[in-house]
C-alpha cells in the first residue's frame, strides 16, 4: 500500500510539473494563426531580427567549437594543478545573472576599456554591433558545449588513441579520425544546447549590444513600448522556430547515435 | 630484434625495476606473471606510451626512447582490442594503410589478403558491434598484422574468450607466428598459453623479471618457490626427504628419489604429463613410483583431460582425450598411477 501511495505521489508531482511548464508553451503554440503569420512577415524589423538572431547564435556556436573543443579535450585528457579552478571558470558564466554578465563584458570590451581598445586596433568593436551580440551569446553559452564535449571525450578510452598512434597516426590524426567521430554525438548535443542558449539570450546582449536588435530584445522592446499584444506574435514565431530547429537537430543526433551503436 | 636494457619505470606506487631481456628474430616470448605484476607496463614501454625513468628500448638495434609511438616498428593487440567502434571491419583493418595514404586499390588488396589469412573475408562489410568475441579478436589481429611490422606485442589476448574460442585463437597465433615469421612478445597470467605458444618464458613478479629462459628451463628449474607456484599449479608439494629409505614424504605419501639431503624440506613437482594411469599395478618397469588411488575429478582441458587422483595427496595426470576414453575412466574408480623418479623435479626451499 505504501509503495502504491509513493508511486501515485511521484506521478502526481510529475503531472504538476508538466502542467506548470507545458501550459505557457502550449498557450503560445495554439496562438498561431494565419493572421499572426501575416502580421509578423509584413513587419520587416521582426523578420530581420529573427534571421539575425539565428545567424548570430550560429556564429557564436562556431566560435564556441573553435575554442571550446580544444579546451574540452585538454580538460578531459589531463590532470593538472588548478584544473578544478579552470573547470569552475568554464561553469561560472552559466551561474551568475546574465545582466551581470553583460555588465562584466561591457566593462572590458567597451570602447574605453582594455580589450575594447585592443580590438579597436583591428577595427573590431563590440558595443552596439553584431560582434557584441555574438560575444554576449558566446559568453553565456559556451559552458554547455565545453562540458558536453568534455564528457564525450572522457567516454573515448585513451587507449583507442594509443592504438591509432601505434597504427601510424599522429596525435592530431588520432584525434580527428578516432576521438572526434567517437564523441561527435556529445559534441553535437553541446552545440545544440549552446546554440539554443545563445538564441534565447537577453540579459548580456541587451547591455552590450542593444542594436542590431535580436528577437529577444525586440520582444522586450515591443512589450515595454506597445504592450503584450504587440510582443506576442514575434514570441510565438520564435518559439516555433526554436522548436523546429531543436527537433531537427535532436533527430539528427539520434540517427547518429543509432549508427554509432550499430543498431541499424 | 627487441632489447630492453635496464628499464626502470614508476607509475603511482608501482615500480618496474631494472628490466633487461633480449628477444631474437622469430622468437615467441611469453611473459608470465600475476595480475598487477607490471606485464602491460613493459608492453606500453615498448610501444612508447610509457617513458622509462632509466634504461633504453632497442628495436632492430635502434634506440627507441625518443621515437614517437607512430614511428615504432611494432604492432600491438590489447586484451580489450580497442577496435574503432565507428568504423566497420574493413575500415578498421585498413586504418594503418589509409593513414599512410596508400592507393585505394593497394589498400583493398592488402586488407583482402590479411582478411583471407585470418579467415575473416566474409566479415569485411560488418559493423564491429555485431561480431562475436573470436571474430573481434581476428579483426584486431588483422589490423595489427596489415602494416607488416616485424614485432608483434600481445597483451592478454585470450583472457576474455570462452574455452573453445581461446583454443582456436591459440592455434591461430601459433600459425601466424610460424607463417609470418614474426617475433612475438606475449604477456599473460596463464601458464598454459605460454606452454602452448612460446619458445621462451619470462616470469615477472611485482615489477621484477625473476626468471627468463626456454620453456624447458623455466618449467624444470624454476628459480624459487614463488615462480614454481606461479607456473605450476598442479602437483607441486613441499616434501621432506628420508635419506635412509630414499623417500620424499608428505604425510603418509612417500615417493622414491635418490641422492637428496636427509631431513631437508624440498619443493617437489611431478609434471602431470609424466604421470601414467593404469588399471593394473606395474611392477616390471623402470618406473619406481607406483601408487593406488581413487579418481577424484575429471576436467576437460585444452591440452587433453586432467584426471585428479586422491592417494593421501591429490595428484593430477594429463591424458589425451583418446586415452581417457579408451580407459573408460570416471570419478570414484580405483586406479594406479605411475611415474619415473627422474620425472620428479626437486628444488631446495
Amino acid at each position: 500500500m505504501k509503495n502504491r501511495v509513493f508511486s501515485l505521489m511521484l506521478k502526481a508531482l510529475f503531472v504538476i510539473l508538466l502542467i506548470l511548464v507545458a501550459a505557457p508553451i502550449v498557450n503560445m503554440l495554439i496562438s498561431l494563426s494565419p493572421g499572426l503569420i501575416k502580421y509578423v512577415f509584413q513587419d520587416k524589423d521582426i523578420v530581420r531580427s529573427i534571421f539575425f538572431t539565428l545567424e548570430a547564435s550560429f556564429y557564436a556556436t562556431l566560435f564556441g567549437l573553435l575554442l571550446g573543443i580544444p579546451a574540452a579535450y585538454l580538460l578531459a585528457r589531463n590532470d593538472f594543478w588548478g584544473k578544478g579552478i579552470i573547470e569552475a571558470i568554464v561553469d561560472i558564466p552559466v551561474m551568475f545573472p546574465h545582466s551581470a554578465a553583460g555588465i562584466a563584458l561591457l566593462s572590458i570590451y567597451g570602447s574605453r576599456f582594455i580589450f575594447g581598445k585592443f580590438f579597436a586596433l583591428f577595427g573590431i568593436e563590440f558595443v552596439d554591433t553584431a560582434m557584441g551580440v555574438i560575444l554576449g551569446m558566446f559568453f553565456v553559452s559556451f559552458s554547455y558545449l565545453v562540458n558536453s564535449a568534455k564528457e564525450g571525450f572522457k567516454k573515448v578510452d585513451v587507449h583507442l588513441e594509443y592504438v591509432a598512434q601505434n597504427l601510424g597516426a599522429t596525435r592530431f590524426q588520432a584525434f580527428r579520425r578516432v576521438v572526434l567521430p567517437c564523441s561527435f554525438s556529445d559534441i553535437l548535443s553541446g552545440m545544440i544546447m549552446m546554440w539554443a542558449r545563445g538564441l534565447s539570450e537577453f540579459g548580456a546582449v541587451v547591455i552590450l549590444a542593444y542594436h542590431p536588435m535580436t528577437a529577444p530584445v525586440m520582444i522586450y522592446e515591443r512589450f515595454t513600448s506597445f504592450g503584450l499584444q504587440y510582443s506576442k506574435p514575434i514570441s510565438v514565431i520564435m518559439i516555433y522556430v526554436s522548436l523546429i530547429i531543436f527537433i531537427v537537430l535532436r533527430f539528427l543526433q539520434h540517427k547518429m547515435k543509432v549508427k554509432d551503436t550499430g543498431k541499424r | 630484434m627487441l632489447d630492453l636494457k635496464n628499464i626502470s619505470l614508476k607509475k603511482g606506487q608501482f615500480h618496474l625495476q631494472d628490466i633487461s631481456f633480449t628477444l631474437s628474430e622469430g622468437e615467441y616470448l611469453t611473459m608470465v606473471g600475476p595480475t598487477g605484476s607490471g606485464k602491460t607496463m613493459i608492453l606500453d614501454t615498448v610501444i612508447g606510451i610509457n617513458r622509462p625513468l632509466s634504461g633504453e628500448v632497442f628495436i632492430q638495434g635502434k634506440a627507441m626512447n625518443r621515437v614517437p609511438l607512430q614511428n615504432r616498428p611494432v604492432g600491438i593487440v590489447y586484451q580489450n582490442l580497442y577496435l574503432f567502434p565507428h568504423r566497420n571491419v574493413f575500415d578498421n583493418i585498413a586504418f594503418p594503410l589509409s593513414i599512410k595514404k596508400m592507393p585505394k586499390r593497394l589498400i583493398e588488396k592488402k586488407v583482402g589478403e590479411t582478411a583471407a589469412f585470418l579467415r575473416i573475408s566474409d566479415l569485411l562489410g560488418r559493423s564491429i558491434q555485431n561480431l562475436s568475441g573470436g571474430e573481434k579478436q581476428r579483426v584486431a589481429l588483422a589490423r595489427a598484422l596489415v602494416p607488416e611490422r616485424p614485432l608483434l606485442l600481445l597483451d592478454e589476448p585470450l583472457s576474455a574468450l570462452d574455452a573453445i574460442t581461446k583454443w582456436e585463437i591459440m592455434q591461430e597465433l601459433r600459425r601466424i607466428h610460424r607463417e609470418k615469421k614474426l617475433t612475438v612478445l606475449h604477456v599473460t597470467h596463464d601458464i598454459e598459453e605460454a606452454l602452448f605458444l612460446s619458445d621462451k618464458i619470462g616470469v615477472i613478479i611485482q615489477g621484477e623479471l625473476k626468471q627468463m629462459g626456454t620453456v624447458e628451463e623455466v618449467m624444470n628449474r624454476p628459480a624459487g618457490e614463488e615462480i614454481g607456484q606461479l607456473i605450476r599449479k598442479d602437483n607441486l608439494f613441499k616434501m621432506v626427504y628420508d635419506a635412509q629409505r630414499s623417500l620424499l614424504c608428505k604425510g603418509d605419501f612417500c615417493l622414491y628419489k635418490e641422492g637428496l639431503e636427509d631431513k631437508q624440506e624440498y619443493l617437489v613437482h611431478i609434471p602431470p604429463e609424466d604421470i601414467i594411469l593404469s588399471h593394473e599395478a606395474v611392477t616390471a618397469s623402470s618406473a619406481r613410483n607406483c601408487f593406488k588411488g581413487r579418481i577424484h575429478s575429471v576436467i576437460y582441458h585444452n591440452l587433453g583431460v586432467k584426471v585428479s587422483v586422491e592417494a593421501g595427496i591429490r595428484l593430477v595426470s594429463l591424458l589425451t582425450r583418446r586415452s581417457f576414453h579408451e580407459m573408460e575412466l570416471e570419478t570414484g574408480k580405483e586406479i594406479y598411477f605411475i611415474f619415473k623418479s627422474n620425472a620428479v623435479g626437486v628444488y631446495g626451499v
